[in-house]
Formats: C-alpha cells, sequence, structure tokens
C-alpha cells in the first residue's frame, strides 16, 4: 500500500479566488503533505479532524478522496441537517448500498432486518425506525460491509463532515439518549470491524460536546479514545504560497516575492482569509501590498464582516455559566495582554486569585474550543493573531 | 403594440439588451461577478454571491443582467445549466426550492419532459421528497453544474430557518457544483454569523446608492431608452445634474426611486416639450398643491414638472407602501404608519406612547423592523431613534400636510444645490446605520477632497477681515468674502472682527451692492453676537446695531408691495442668499431676543421683508436654511425656540419644528431631523469643513 509523500510541489497552477467556495479537489493547494499524514494515520486508526469553520477540513477530505492510497476505499458524507439517528441510518445505508453496487451485490442482511419491518423498497421512503431500530440496522449493515471489505481486500473509510453538528443538533433536539449510544455504537463498530475507519470532522470541538454530555447526562464513556485527534492547522508558509500564486497567476498579476510574503504575513495562512483577501485586492484597479492589511481590517469590521470575529466574544457567553466566562475572558485578556508569552504555569501565576485547578480547566476549554494553542515550546497563544489583536481591541486591553 | 421600455419594480421582464442599455454604475461589479462565476463554474467549481440592498437598490435589475451573460457565456455552454425561477415565485421550504428549480429545467431527449417528473414528486407522500428532489435534479444535469439566480434569499433563508438551511448547505456541500448568485434586501444573521450553516460561504456585496451623477446618467438614459431627447439634454446639463442632487437628497440613490420619478417626469416634459399641443406652464399659474406661504417666484417649468413628478409620485406609490403594510402585523403596521406619517425619527418611548402600547412588546416589533429592513435605527450616544429605511414610503405617506412638507423640503434642497451644489451628498439609509453615515464611504468610495481642517488655518476673524480689507479696495473676489463671512458667523468669530464702526450701509460705500447688505447684517450680528442675545447693549456700537435690527423687524409692520424691488434677489450667486438666509435668520432671533413683548411679527408683512431683504426666494427656504446653518454653528437653541414660539404665536406655522428646538442640545436636534435635513446639515460642516462639527453630530469626521 502506498501513500502519497507530497505530491503537489507547487506546480505552476492558477486558479480564480472563491472564497466561501466549493473547491475541485485538485484546486485543494498546500495540503498534501497534512493528508499524507493523515493517511499514514488512517493506516491503523480512525481519525477526528477539528478545527474552527472555514479552515478547509471539507476541502481537506474532498482531496484526501482524491488522493486515497490504493487499499482504500472512500465514502464521504455531509451529516449536516440530518435530525435524527435514523436519517443517520438511512443516508449510511444508501451509501453503503451505493459501495456495494459496485461490487455487484447488495447489503442482505440490512435489507432483511428492513423487510422484517415491511421496507421493501429503498431510496423512494424516509425510515422511521422506533426505539433502537437504526442500531440494528447499522450493526447489520457493517457486518454485511465487513464480509464484502475482506473479500475485495479493501479498507473502507467513511468521512463524515460535521459530525460534531450532527451530535449537537441530537442533544438540542433532545435526542441526548440517542447522541451517546450513537457515539458507543460507532466506537464498537471500530473495535469490531477492522477493516472500517472513520474521519470525523467537526466545527464544534468533540471535547465541548463530551463535557456536555457528562455534565448534562451523566455521559461516562470515552467514545472516541480509540481515534487520533489532530487539530488542522493553517497552511504552512510554503503552502500559503502555492495557494497566492495560482490565485494571483490566474488574475494575471506579477508574483512580486514582497507582496506574496506581505500576504502571507497578513493572513497568516488561514486559507479563507487568503481566498478573501485576493479577492478584494484584485477589484482594485492596481492592488498594492499596503492595501493588504485596511483588506483585512475591512473583513474584520461589521456588519457583514466574513469573519464574524464577535462571534469569540459572544460564544463564551453562550456556551459556559457566567462565573466559568468570566473566568474565561481574564484567561484570555492575561494571554492577550502579556508582553511575554506565557505556559499555563505562567497563566495560573498571573491569576493568583483563582484556583488554579479552575484556571487550567478553563485553559482547556479554550484550547478544545479553537481560542487558544500551545506552541513547539508549551507556550499559550491565540490561534490567530488577529483575534488576538481584536480580542485586545475590543476588551479595551 | 406597446414595448416596455424599462420597468422599476420588474426589470426581469426586460430583456438582456435592454437591461445592458439600462445599466448605469455598475459595470465592474458586474464584470468581477461574471468574471468569478464563469471562472469558477467553468473550472468545476461552485460560488455563492449574493447582492445585498434596500428594494429598489438595483439587485433585481443586475441578477437579469448577470442571467443574461451567464446563459450566453460560452464557457458555460456545455458545462452549466442556468436556472432562474421567476422573481414572483418565493418558495418557503426546501422543497418547494427544489421543485421551483426543477420546474424551470428545460425538457430533456434523455431524462424526458419536467413536468411528469414534478407530478411524480408532488404524488409522494412520504416525508422524503427532497432528497427524491435532489436525485432528479442530478439526473437532469447529468455531470453538468448548475448556477441558480435567486431572488429574496433573505425571505427562502428566513423561512426554512436553521434546520432548512443546514439541510440546504448539506446538499451544496455534498453535491459541489451547484452555486447560488442571490439577492436580498437585508443581512441576515443566516448570512454571515459564526454559528449560522452559511458563515463565509457567500461572497456578499452590498449594493453601494447611485451617486448624484450616477442618478443624474440613469435618468439621461431612460430619457434615451423612451425618446425624450429634450429632457434628456436638460438632464445632461447643469441644471440637470443640480436637481437631480435635490431629487436624491429626498429620494435616496436608488435606481428605482430614479425610475419611478422619470416615469412621472415623462407626462409633465412632453406637455413642456409641446408634444401634445400646449404648453403646460406658463411660469404663472402655480399648482394647487403647492404652499400658497411659501413661494413668490414662478417656478422654472423644468422645477415646476420635476414638483408635479414627486407629488405624482407619492400618489402613485400610495397603494404599493398600503399592501406593503398589509404584509404586516397589526403591531408592526402601527408603527410604520407612524413613522411614514411623521417622517422624523422617534424614540421607542415615543413610539409605545403614541401607538398605545407597551415598551417592551413595541421594542419587540421594531427589532423585526429592523431586522426586515423597514426600519433603521440611528444612534445618539445611549440614545436610539428609528425612521423609515425608504424614503419612497416617506413620500408614499404624504398627506395634503406633508405634501407641503414635502414641498419645502424639496425647496430646500433645490435652494441648495442652486449653482453651487458642494461635495456630493453620500448618506443613505441603511440597516443599523449612525446619524449621517456614509454608504459610499463604507463601499470603498473615495472620501470628498477636503481643504485642511478649520483648526489648521488662520482664524476666520483674520481671513475675514484681510477680505473685507480687499472688499474696500475693490481686489476682492465676491465668493471668497462671502466665504469668509460665512466662515466668521459658523465660528461665533464675526464679533472679533474689526468691522467698520457705522451702523448703515453707508459705511461699506466701496463695496457692491449685494454685498454690502451682507456686511450690514454681519456687522449687526457681530455688536449683538453673544450667548445671551437679551443681554442690554453695552457700547455705542452694540446700541446702533441694536436699533438696527429693531428697525428692520419694524419693517414687519409696514406692508410692501408685492412687486417691491428685490435688491438682493435676481443674478445674486447662491452662495449670498445663503449667507443671507443665515444671517436673516439670526437677526429674527437677535430681535425677538431684544424686545420680547413690544415686538409683533406680522404674518404676510415679515414674509415680504424677509423675501425682500434676503432675497432667498421664499420665507421656508429662508427659515429652513438658516435653522439647518444655526444647528450646524451648534448655536444655543434658546432663541431659536423663541423666534419658533413667535412665529406659531403670530403666523400659526411652525416652520421650524418648535417641538424638536425644546431638545437639549443642537446634536439631539439633527438626530430627530429627516434624513434628508440631516444630510443637509452634514453638507454644509463638509463644505465649512469643519471637522469637529462632523465628529459630533455623529457624521464620521474622521472617515471623511
Amino acid at each position: 500500500m502506498s501513500i502519497p509523500e507530497d505530491v503537489d510541489p507547487l506546480p505552476a497552477r492558477s486558479m480564480q479566488p472563491n472564497p466561501g467556495g466549493a473547491l475541485r479537489p485538485d484546486h485543494v493547494l498546500g495540503r498534501d503533505q497534512l493528508i499524507a499524514d493523515y493517511w499514514r494515520t488512517l493506516q491503523v486508526q480512525s481519525l477526528a479532524l477539528l478545527a474552527p469553520r472555514r479552515i478547509g477540513k471539507t476541502s481537506i477530505m474532498v482531496r484526501m478522496e482524491l488522493l486515497a492510497p490504493e487499499g482504500f476505499v472512500v465514502v464521504r458524507r455531509n451529516l449536516e441537517g440530518l435530525e435524527s439517528t435514523s436519517e443517520f441510518a438511512q443516508v449510511l445505508l444508501e451509501d453503503i448500498e451505493q459501495l456495494l453496487s459496485t461490487w455487484k451485490t447488495k447489503a442482505l442482511r440490512a435489507r432483511e432486518f428492513l423487510a422484517k419491518l415491511g421496507v421493501v423498497e429503498l431510496h423512494k421512503i424516509k425510515l422511521e425506525l422506533r426505539g433502537v431500530g437504526w442500531k440494528r440496522l447499522l450493526e447489520r449493515l457493517f457486518d454485511d460491509l465487513e464480509e464484502q471489505l475482506e473479500q475485495h481486500d479493501q479498507t473502507l473509510v467513511l468521512m463524515w463532515d460535521e459530525v460534531t453538528l450532527f451530535i449537537a443538533q441530537l442533544i438540542n433536539s433532545g435526542q441526548a439518549g440517542d447522541a451517546m449510544l450513537l457515539l458507543d455504537v460507532l466506537r464498537a463498530i471500530r473495535q469490531s470491524h477492522p477493516r472500517v475507519r472513520m474521519v470525523l470532522t467537526g466545527s464544534i470541538g468533540f471535547g465541548e460536546l463530551l463535557r456536555r454530555l457528562r455534565r448534562e447526562h451523566g455521559y461516562r464513556n470515552r467514545p472516541l479514545n480509540d481515534v487520533a485527534q489532530r487539530s488542522v492547522p493553517l497552511l504552512q508558509a510554503g503552502g500559503a504560497e502555492a495557494l497566492i500564486c495560482a490565485l494571483l497567476r490566474h488574475a494575471d498579476q506579477a508574483l512580486e516575492p514582497a507582496f506574496i510574503n506581505e500576504l502571507v504575513q497578513v493572513s497568516e495562512g488561514h486559507p479563507f482569509v487568503i481566498q478573501l483577501l485576493v479577492d478584494r485586492v484584485l477589484q482594485q484597479l492596481v492592488p498594492s501590498r499596503v492595501d493588504l492589511r485596511a483588506c483585512l481590517a475591512t473583513l474584520m469590521t461589521p456588519p457583514g464582516d466574513p469573519l464574524d470575529l464577535n462571534h469569540y466574544l459572544d460564544r463564551l457567553e453562550r456556551e459556559l455559566d457566567n462565573q466559568a466566562a468570566a473566568l474565561a475572558r481574564v484567561v484570555l485578556d492575561t494571554v492577550a495582554a502579556s508582553p511575554d508569552s506565557l505556559d499555563r504555569a505562567g497563566v495560573c501565576a498571573a491569576l493568583p486569585g483563582h484556583p488554579r485547578d479552575r484556571v487550567l480547566a478553563t485553559i482547556r476549554i479554550l484550547e478544545d474550543d479553537f481560542y487558544l494553542r500551545r506552541n513547539q515550546h508549551e507556550q499559550l497563544e491565540f490561534m490567530l493573531q488577529f483575534v488576538r489583536r481584536f480580542w485586545i481591541a475590543e476588551r479595551g486591553l | 403594440m406597446t414595448v416596455l421600455r424599462s420597468s422599476p419594480y420588474s426589470p426581469r421582464r426586460l430583456g438582456g439588451a435592454q437591461l445592458e442599455q439600462l445599466t448605469v454604475a455598475r459595470g465592474p461589479l458586474l464584470r468581477h461577478l461574471q468574471d468569478s462565476i464563469v471562472g469558477a463554474v467553468a473550472g468545476g467549481q461552485a460560488r455563492f454571491d449574493l447582492l445585498i440592498g434596500p428594494p429598489g437598490s438595483g439587485k433585481s435589475h443586475l441578477l437579469g443582467v448577470l442571467e443574461h451573460r451567464l446563459r450566453g457565456s460560452a464557457q458555460l455552454a456545455d458545462r452549466a445549466l442556468v436556472i432562474a425561477p421567476p422573481e414572483q415565485r418565493r418558495p418557503t421550504s426546501l422543497v418547494q426550492l427544489l421543485a421551483l428549480l426543477l420546474r424551470e429545467f428545460p425538457d430533456d431527449p434523455d431524462a424526458g419532459p419536467v413536468a411528469p417528473a414534478l407530478e411524480s414528486l408532488q404524488r409522494q407522500t412520504d416525508g422524503d421528497q427532497e432528497r427524491r428532489a435532489v436525485a432528479l435534479i442530478r439526473a437532469r444535469l447529468a455531470g453538468r453544474s448548475m448556477v441558480v439566480v435567486l431572488e429574496h434569499l433573505d425571505d427562502l433563508f428566513n423561512a426554512l430557518g436553521r434546520a432548512g438551511q443546514q439541510r440546504l448547505r448539506n446538499i451544496l456541500q455534498t453535491e459541489r457544483s451547484w452555486s447560488i448568485l442571490a439577492g436580498a434586501r437585508v443581512l441576515l444573521p443566516a448570512f454571515t454569523k459564526y454559528e449560522a450553516p452559511f458563515h463565509g460561504t457567500f461572497n456578499i456585496q452590498q449594493l453601494a446608492p447611485l451617486s448624484a451623477e450616477q442618478c443624474r446618467d440613469l435618468l439621461v438614459v431612460l430619457a434615451t431608452a423612451h425618446h425624450q431627447p429634450s429632457l434628456a439634454q436638460t438632464l445632461a446639463g447643469p441644471l440637470g445634474l443640480a436637481r437631480v442632487k435635490g431629487l436624491r437628497l429626498l429620494l435616496g440613490g436608488s435606481p428605482r426611486a430614479m425610475a419611478l420619478v422619470f416615469q412621472q417626469l415623462v407626462p409633465q416634459r412632453v406637455e413642456h416639450d409641446g408634444h401634445d399641443g400646449h404648453d403646460g406652464h406658463d411660469g404663472h399659474d402655480q399648482p394647487d398643491w403647492l404652499d400658497p406661504l411659501d413661494p413668490l417666484d414662478p417656478l422654472d417649468p423644468f422645477d415646476t414638472a420635476l414638483a408635479a413628478a414627486l407629488v405624482q409620485l407619492s400618489e402613485q406609490q400610495a397603494p404599493y407602501f398600503r399592501a406593503q403594510l398589509d404584509r404586516l402585523s397589526p403591531a408592526q403596521r402601527n408603527i410604520m404608519e407612524l413613522l411614514a406619517e411623521h417622517w422624523r425619527p422617534l424614540s421607542v418611548g415615543e413610539i409605545a406612547e403614541r401607538t398605545f402600547t407597551s415598551h417592551g412588546s413595541t421594542s419587540g416589533s421594531i427589532r423585526h423592523l429592523r431586522g426586515d429592513g423597514w426600519v433603521v435605527q440611528l444612534e445618539l450616544g445611549r440614545e436610539r431613534f428609528y425612521e423609515l429605511a425608504d424614503p419612497l414610503a416617506r413620500l408614499a405617506w404624504a398627506g395634503a400636510d406633508k405634501q407641503r412638507e414635502l414641498n419645502r423640503l424639496a425647496a430646500a434642497t433645490r435652494e441648495w444645490f442652486a449653482d453651487d451644489p458642494g461635495p456630493p451628498p453620500t448618506t443613505y439609509p441603511r440597516i443599523g446605520a449612525r446619524v449621517g453615515y456614509s454608504t459610499a464611504h463604507d463601499a470603498g468610495a473615495p472620501p470628498p477632497a477636503l481643504d485642511p481642517p478649520m483648526a489648521s488655518v488662520a482664524s476666520p476673524g483674520a481671513l475675514l477681515e484681510a477680505a473685507i480689507e480687499r472688499a474696500r479696495t475693490g481686489s476682492s473676489e465676491t465668493s471668497e468674502l462671502v466665504r469668509r463671512i460665512d466662515l466668521a458667523w459658523h465660528r461665533r468669530a464675526l464679533a472679533g472682527v474689526g468691522l467698520p464702526n457705522a451702523h448703515t450701509s453707508a459705511a461699506f460705500a466701496g463695496v457692491a451692492a449685494p454685498i454690502r447688505q451682507v456686511l450690514v447684517r454681519a456687522w449687526c450680528c457681530a455688536q449683538l453676537d453673544n450667548p445671551d442675545p437679551t443681554t442690554q447693549p453695552q457700547t455705542e456700537a452694540s446700541r446702533a446695531a441694536a436699533a438696527w435690527v429693531l428697525e428692520f423687524m419694524s419693517q414687519a409692520s409696514v406692508a410692501l408691495p408685492h412687486s417691491a424691488p428685490t435688491p438682493a434677489g435676481g443674478g445674486v450667486g447662491s452662495g449670498i442668499r445663503h449667507l443671507l438666509a443665515y444671517l436673516t435668520l439670526d437677526l429674527l432671533t437677535i430681535g425677538v431676543g431684544l424686545d420680547p413683548v413690544a415686538l409683533q411679527i406680522q404674518p404676510t408683512q415679515t414674509i415680504r421683508v424677509t423675501q425682500v431683504t434676503c432675497g432667498a426666494g421664499d420665507f421656508g427656504v429662508t427659515l429652513r436654511l438658516g435653522m439647518y446653518a444655526w444647528l450646524a454653528a451648534r448655536r444655543p437653541l434658546a432663541p431659536l425656540a423663541r423666534l419658533a414660539q413667535r412665529l406659531r404665536d403670530n403666523l400659526g406655522a411652525d416652520p421650524l419644528g418648535l417641538e424638536w428646538l425644546r431638545c437639549k442640545s443642537a446634536r439631539h436636534v439633527v438626530a430627530r431631523l429627516a434624513a434628508p435635513e440631516r444630510e443637509l446639515i452634514r453638507l454644509r460642516l463638509l463644505q465649512l469643513r469643519d471637522t469637529d462639527g462632523l465628529a459630533y453630530f455623529g457624521f464620521g469626521a474622521a472617515t471623511e
């Protein structure tokens, strides 16, 4: 089985800026090294890709599918908008039936189970599986699948986008029991079907979801302890450069190193910001690097700011109780305003009036929720420097 | 057969060539969108663009142009289908939207006609129609991309709710070759907020209002399309531009407003051109809707046609506005009616009081009205005021009383832009706008060029003294002298100027006649210009000035013939007329303060005196321009309120708005004025380069 190495050595590609659009797999640039790493992980275990919105998780999955190594077969599905585990089972059934049809076979056990329920024709009805019927359907479906995967010597990678959103939707709509059971069932499937891998993505951290299930519903399991959790990074300088060059090349713009370098710096390698900046700059008569910082400021100015940075303030209020939100703000203030880098101990020391355990727990929440990250020296820093600047300005630090 | 040459409400009924012909000012945006969509779709990507603008801002027109261009694109010919449901169809669920798209597909030789597929979809009753509809569309696309051109995306998203939006996004993320080009009135949180499913998906283009020049260009284009060469020629000239600037101030820079005015203008203009065999206006027969108190000078025929067009537009818009209101809840309708009737911004408390509802429910209704783009919020510190978002709605509600108000406002704007139009207006009502918020600037338009702020140049008094000295020797430009006096008056720096110590115009004998009148008034104002105009005069000069002012005021009791000569009128530039208006108002306030009991202001005579002495053409305009200048100069409100009270007592009229003059500061008064009035004040501050004033009123001095 061959794992693709960095197959994208900055080819002379050209592509139109398309912020927010659905990109073609060969237009996803600067991610191949990361993707190769992910595929290496998938050799042995499933993967959870976590990142804030607009970092490019979906695009990475699309390109991963294109670069799937031999012996792997990919089924990709967006779970956003699904309303029940029953609906989830149905879309999974459809996806797997489609896969099996390429091997000229069917999900016989699953169909037999459905026939018992009186369902004879799929694809034209919406399943309403009562109780844990969906769980039984999933179990039979994976039994069907395992047999075929074995026979064709393939490993199936189920790439599920927006899993955390789906789980949150279940919790919010009074189906927390189903949500917990689903997490357990999926873990059991991974354990019992060695030819099945999952790539789970979400813009809400799993940690946050599990904390909520624990707090509100007494959930004590650890349904992801078999999954490698990866935080999707921003583009490295080389990747950002590749993307910028491709976008500028399309507009027949000269690829001036100073301009490209400034774009890399200003965007911090955030692919969405790069797309937005290039799109805006190219609308000007004479694109210039001096406009870049002004363009970024525009992107951060309400109303209609595409980055909606205010959510960094709002989310704390919404997702934490008053006391926890207040402490989170203090921690962020401390990290933002500190002239020197601080590690976790440093933050605790800077906040002597707060219990150490609570400060550490808060830092963990803020890391899970993409406010902060730890660099290679274990120093805490804002995940995005422009968010730090925003925080300083908004909080009057 | 009648040929449709333009359509203010349904531009997409026009053909592609007609739409292109009527396109003004949006060329670069259209090119950008066309290139971006074609590039993305031809490259196998999906792209999502959204045009945001209030009703009438040209969204449908642009969508129509782009629809035709995309359909005609050679690059997309075999790669994509452009699906554009009719704008009047407004789906309220995801399956309705999908069915609507399906209906627009052409019959396919392989997949068969669309109708049976739709019927089978409609017959399916098991609740899984969405997935089925997606499958049907996918099959008919047969590997091609789809560009959906949609109107009213805000209405659709509101109807879909979060769950529906998530399912729509899921479809788009799964299909990955369905692009959307849409229009929406308001920037919903659903389009931008981080928690919303479509966060960061749409490339949002907020449509800026047309500039005055662009409005004029649009009217010229319409006149040409409607074969009105004479009208086109008038509009293309300086008078046309000056009048369009005034129109734009009243109606906003929306293309629809201009197109509607044009519709009303055409028959008037045809009469004027004599195409129907008679000249509709001989310059003497004023229409009966004009305020008999206001004008003495007959309007120019073109102005008469414009004024009549506004009246007709008001008449025409009333049922449309009423129909719009009928779609609202009773509570929201009450608020809209109040704001429409009232014209000027009101606070929640005032609205609640006047609609006999609780503060809480009023607040909730306003929140919804704001969210739907009906109402805009103005901020003044921690206070919030609300007014109608659409200037046309104000017009539509103009009954007999408001028609008079509209005429006065129109006259004030006409006078303002008479022949010295100043910087172009850039204010446009919009959601969440601050007072005087400049959308043009927000949209990236270059800020108006300004001379250095006042603080950085020599004092106004010194500049004026130098100008007067030059005037005495005949070497000064009149316009320069007027500008200097105006600036000194605005800065209350007249008192420090060494004006000749005389109380008659003889002291200014060396100065030409119109400007001499200005100097006499300026001298009087200078002598009596102090924070409290009721203070007894202390010096010989101030006593002389007071005597002159009282003499001036006492002329009110002298009946002047209608044909009295107008020394400052006829041929006098607008700069002098405006300054005379400001100084006259100042003298009136001083006069009322000096002799509050004995002085009687008689209606007709006062009007005549004012007209004759200030030459501004009509009393209402004089008072209005004077009041705007007074407010812009942040002068004390008490003297103005005293004058307003006197006018109300003696004239039975309230041209200054006594209610507002009881506010605690000029800033508060300005925040309660109608949008065009606020804009006139902003323009005056811009002309005077008063950055402090712009900041004081929240007009964004720093960015101007």
